[in-house]
């Protein structure tokens, strides 16, 4: 071959100066320059989306869809992100979590892998959203306008990859079951059989044969193939043991099947933690990306976190990126068990879901009473960590929880408030939410009142609303966001509630939530937000009104209506706010123009 | 004007005498393509699994005729390009003609040989699938005019005695009437379904300039010696949603569903083409150049979504601008031919191909292709127990889809080199070596690696041959020992399905028997 090679030297440089001619397009994205793209994770503004909903940008990725059916994909693609960059920039967000990356199960059941929670193959991207040169231009461009990039990964689960063959006929069968007359009547899908704590079991006309055998899918034209990394092909890696049908039973939760036949990993197992710390940081040192958001989290022991979470930094920091954001979703109510995950060795954030239902649900969206605000908050001390994690983002998290009113597993908001005074409440919860302290998260859509119900329903093309930039809610956010983003205080103050009413009605204090952000450079800014609409209220009820760390005498700005405001002798203000109404109170010598 | 006529009879004649070339790849969609194909762009060119076939003008007698006939059979020596020249007579009656290769091989691995190839047209040297073609042709000479009917039917395998399928693909690839010296002296009209095709590079099985497949018409004319202009109009419509649709609908009256045509729009192609040869067509030694063009149209139309509201789907058009030129040499059996093309828009898709994503591409009006290729040959006849030959073919191409993504497999770079020095020893029986080197980039970043995507490909191969007709690069029936070796980089390896074996093997062997034959087979000149 020597021969030959020196033969045809001077014709393979000719080549590969031809091939310069379309590789030319790769300029930009041929080197990923890894770095923290982040100083400070409080300053940044999470903007939610699904790829596949936010914007279609490339028509060669439009393969199968089906433009309406919300269960389908719908065309959206990393290419129509970075088109549409602008109008995100518009919007004031600083950073954006995209849905997950990687090759899914395509169609199961009648519904499509759009929102990419089904993995089958860890190492290969899913052709719906692009190929790695778009999504690497798509981290660039984002780092390049001073965006930074959060990546939807999956730990505990991959997707319906195998089916339990529970009557061994080598075939997978939606239903299962006895006669009904002289033998029990049951019903068993074999896709998705309920939890059984022994592990799924055979069954025939004779009774239970022992553990189902596991059949692995061999459909490649949907990608239902043996899952990758080559560890997860082996049966073993899975605990098998059906789908969670109590969501309180601890052992369920964690080692049953997520529901929809996602089947559940043994995440005790070192191979499987290996391989979800390989394939994830591969991601990162490929992209750039600046953050995982991470789903599903209590349905994984701690010891995976604790596993997890440190090797991540430490891999990505002997290659020069720190700062690298871990939180999760544990979808939850319990503020302790939210916590929980945030504990020292574990993540550095997780969504405040306590705070969605208790606050943006309760207070926001259904009139229920501030002082619920202060209760959930006396928690936080208790339950979140308090130091920043070790080689993590430098803050703790109880003071970097990702705040949020709404996401696409939950209706949206104005779903629940169909009423005239709807988008009024929407912007009242949305001032709270870029105001208080930890990171906001918007979910798209939110900017264009989208109102979907449960999922799907709430996972809207965005293309429907046009991208307006006009809309009153649109105008808002992109207000809030300056005002934020301007306003250290709204960043690195301490959060001090300072007025929270059980009134509800038709006192001179209903609704009212007031709150304290001091930094200790002396920043400074007091935030009054009316959640509730009927009427009209203050910072005061009866003989007692807000009281502030400020001087008496000293005057605050009402940034959003230009008022000013003066301390009282005694270091009370009652200041009044219209129903959904807000201030933002800056000092006087602390106003910045143009926001 | 004597040499006008016997320009115009041979003209009707060489084409009668089959011609060599051709081969099914070219137009193979990607789906089509054998299984070794691991191109991963769309190749502007063809779609249909295109028969092998003549190609250089029927009606040329220059460089053209010379690289593609099959010399006239004789033991003896046959002709060289020029030599072909010599007008036979031509008779009225039933015609028989025929295409063929076929080829049986393996990779030294005990499973069946692949011709190794990333790019869209592979050096054909350990090409894999059979192929052949049957012509049958009434030729009639009437009233002064000579008037041929031609059906070619084209099978391409596995064939039977391989698999055991009674399923041989069948395609009806000309069925035309075409008559000379209609009208006014020196004018050909045709009308009917036929490939259209010019010179070809004939060690990569590819027609760089020119290669329509159409159904319609076209007319030749001859003015004078040294100047033919040609013109092609047809049209073709493949069964994609980017130009037909039928759906159902309920029946206007009575039960079940009548099928209707929701879209329904063929894309109208003319193709024009001038050829001159400065020191005359028929000189032994001379210049040939060509200057070419297509105009593609396709109307306005709807499509119907799925939930039942029509999308508009604006009219589109294209062009193709090409250029050829070439030299010949008939006493040293020699000629070279360089080409040039441009197509933009729906010129730059074959007539049988379309944008990738049809369903949502709905014009074509950024796709663009530049290709030039070079093919040679000179032979040299030493004495009766030695002589030589050497052929030379080469060609690159960079292609853009239509799709306006930045990033992507659509955007790609290829070409291919090939050169075969063969030695002749005695009159029946020779040697070919046989050294190429493929080359594809794309667009588009690999996933495993985080690199550009593309790769190279070097083969070296050796053919010992028997040719019972005679010496001559052209000359056919060959019967043949083909053993080709294959290196592949690491990102040609990569172009493979990982559950490829050949996604994992640096070299690649391919040792096989394969017989080609052309004769009496019709040309397709335009």
């Amino acid at each position: 071959m020597a021969a030959s090679k020196s033969f045809f030297a001077p014709l393979l440089a000719c080549g590969l100066l031809a091939g310069s001619c379309v590789q030319g397009d790769l300029s930009g994205v041929r080197d990923v320059p890894l770095g923290p793209n982040v100083e400070e994770w409080r300053e940044e503004i999470i903007y939610q989306l699904l790829t596949d909903r936010f914007a279609n940008g490339d028509a060669q990725t439009d393969h199968r869809i089906m433009p309406g059916a919300l269960a389908r994909y719908q065309g959206g693609d990393w290419q129509g992100l970075i088109d549409h960059l602008d109008y995100l920039e518009e919007l004031g967000v600083t950073s954006l979590w995209i849905s997950p990356i990687v090759l899914n199960v395509d169609f199961d059941a009648g519904f499509d892998a759009y929102h990419g929670y089904w993995a089958v193959d860890l190492e290969r991207l899913n052709p719906h959203f692009g190929d790695l040169a778009t999504l690497r231009a798509f981290v660039n461009e984002a780092h390049a306008r001073g965006m930074s990039v959060l990546l939807d990964i999956v730990t505990n689960h991959l997707g319906q990859v195998f089916y339990y063959d529970i009557n061994g006929n080598g075939q997978p069968d939606d239903s299962i079951a006895g006669s009904g007359t002289r033998s029990p009547l049951s019903r068993i899908s074999e896709y998705d059989p309920d939890y059984d704590p022994r592990g799924i079991q055979g069954y025939t006309s004779l009774g239970e044969s022992g553990p189902a055998i596991i059949r692995f899918f061999d459909m490649p034209e949907i990608f239902r193939v043996l899952p990758n990394p080559p560890v997860f092909q082996n049966p073993e890696v899975y605990n098998r043991r059906g789908r969670i049908v109590d969501y309180n039973v601890r052992e369920q939760v964690v080692l049953g099947d997520f529901p929809g036949g996602l089947k559940d990993l043994d995440t005790t197992r070192q191979d499987v933690r290996d391989a979800m710390v390989d394939a994830y940081v591969r991601w990162v040192l490929l992209t750039d990306i600046d953050g995982f958001r991470i789903d599903t989290l209590k349905h994984v022991e701690y010891g995976f976190w604790e596993d997890f979470a440190p090797r991540v930094r430490q891999r990505l920091a002997e290659r020069g990126k720190t700062n690298f954001l871990l939180f999760g979703e544990a979808f939850d109510g319990d503020d302790a068990l939210l916590g929980s995950y945030t504990q020292p060795g574990r993540l550095d954030s997780v969504f405040y879901f306590s705070q969605k239902f208790w606050v943006f649900q309760d207070v926001f969206q259904r009139g229920g009473a501030t002082s619920q605000i202060a209760r959930l908050f006396a928690q936080r001390g208790a339950n979140y960590g308090s130091a920043p994690q070790e080689g993590g983002v430098g803050v703790a998290p109880r003071d970097l929880l990702v705040n949020f009113m709404d996401n696409h597993d939950v209706p949206r908001f104005l779903y629940d408030r169909p009423d005239a005074q709807g988008p009024a409440a929407l912007r009242a919860a949305l001032a709270y939410l870029l105001t208080e302290d930890g990171i906001p998260c918007i979910y798209y859509g939110t900017e264009q009142e989208y109102a979907g119900g449960n999922d799907p329903a709430n996972r809207e093309p965005l293309w429907w609303s046009g991208y307006r930039t006009d809309g009153e809610t649109f105008r808002w956010i992109a207000r809030l966001t300056r005002i934020r983003r301007g306003y250290r205080a709204l960043t690195h103050g301490d959060f001090q509630l300072v007025w929270t009413t059980e009134h509800t009605g038709a006192e001179g204090d209903a609704g009212v939530v007031a709150f304290e952000r001091q930094s200790p450079d002396g920043d400074y800014a007091t935030v009054v937000i009316n959640a509730q609409g009927a009427h009209g209220s203050e910072t005061g009820f009866e003989g007692n009104a807000m009281r502030l760390e400020r001087a008496p005498g000293s005057t605050l700005v009402d940034v959003l209506s230009g008022e000013s405001f003066s301390v009282g002798a005694d270091g009370t203000l009652r200041v009044a706010v219209g129903p959904y109404g807000a201030r933002i109170l800056v000092p006087q010598d602390q106003v910045i123009g143009g926001l | 004007m004597r040499h006008v006529v016997a320009l115009v009879c041979v003209t009707l004649l060489v084409p009668f005498l089959g011609r060599p070339t051709a081969s099914a790849q070219q137009g193979a969609t990607p789906d089509e393509r054998q299984p070794d194909d691991v191109s991963i762009a769309p190749t502007s060119a063809p779609s249909e699994p295109t028969p092998a076939g003549a190609t250089s003008s029927t009606d040329e007698q220059g460089a053209e005729a010379d690289a593609d006939e099959p010399a006239p059979a004789g033991p003896t020596g046959p002709a060289s390009p020029g030599e072909t020249a010599a007008a036979p007579d031509f008779w009225s009656g039933f015609h028989f003609g025929s295409y063929g290769r076929v080829v049986a091989a393996s990779d030294l691995r005990g499973q069946t040989g692949r011709q190794s190839r990333i790019v869209a047209f592979g050096p054909r040297i350990d090409e894999d699938d059979s192929y052949g073609e049957i012509e049958l042709r009434r030729e009639d000479r009437m009233f002064g005019m000579d008037t041929r009917i031609v059906a070619t039917i084209a099978y391409a395998g596995p064939l039977f005695q391989y698999d055991g399928e009674f399923s041989e693909r069948i395609a009806v690839r000309n069925l035309f009437a075409e008559t000379n010296h209609i009208l006014v002296h020196g004018l050909t009209l045709w009308g009917g379904s036929r490939m259209v095709r010019g010179d070809d590079v004939y060690l990569m099985n590819f027609w760089p300039l020119d290669n329509l497949n159409l159904v319609g018409g076209g007319a030749r004319y001859a003015l004078d010696d040294d100047l033919e202009l040609a013109l092609t109009v047809g049209m073709s419509q493949p069964n994609n949603p980017f130009q037909r649709q039928v759906d159902l609908f309920p029946a206007r009256t009575g039960f079940l569903a009548d099928e209707v045509y929701v879209l329904d729009r063929p894309r109208t192609v003319i193709a024009g083409r001038a050829t001159w040869w400065p020191f005359g067509r028929m000189e032994r030694n001379g210049v040939k150049t060509v200057l070419y063009g297509e105009q593609h149209l396709l109307a306005a139309g709807e499509r119907r979504r799925a939930d039942g509201s029509l999308e508009a789907v604006p009219e589109d058009s294209g062009y193709v601008v090409g250029a050829q030129v070439g030299g010949y040499l008939s006493d040293d059996h020699a000629f070279a031919n360089l080409f040039f093309r441009y197509a933009r828009g729906l010129g730059a898709y074959d007539p049988l191909g379309v944008p990738f994503r049809t369903g949502t591409v709905v014009s074509t009006g950024r796709a663009e292709e530049i290709r030039v290729a070079l093919s040679a040959n000179w032979e040299w006849r030493a004495n009766a127990d030695v002589g030589l030959g050497l052929q030379l073919g080469g060609w690159w191409r960079i292609f853009r889809d239509a799709d306006p993504a930045v990033f992507a497999r659509g955007a790609i770079s290829e070409g291919a080199l090939a050169i075969r020095p063969m030695i002749w020893l005695g009159q029946f029986a020779g040697i070919a070596t046989d050294l190429s080197y493929q080359a594809m980039q794309t667009a588009a970043l690999d996933e495993r690696t985080g690199t550009p995507e593309g790769g190279s490909m070097f083969k070296l191969g050796f053919m010992p041959f028997v040719s019972p007709f005679g010496r001559g690069t052209y000359t056919r029936p060959h019967l043949r020992l083909v053993y080709t070796m294959s290196y592949r980089d690491p990102g040609a390896r990569r172009l493979y399905n990982e559950a490829d074996p050949r996604s994992r093997q640096e070299l690649d062997h391919f040792l096989g028997l394969s017989v080609e034959w052309w004769f009496s087979s019709s040309s397709y000149s335009p």
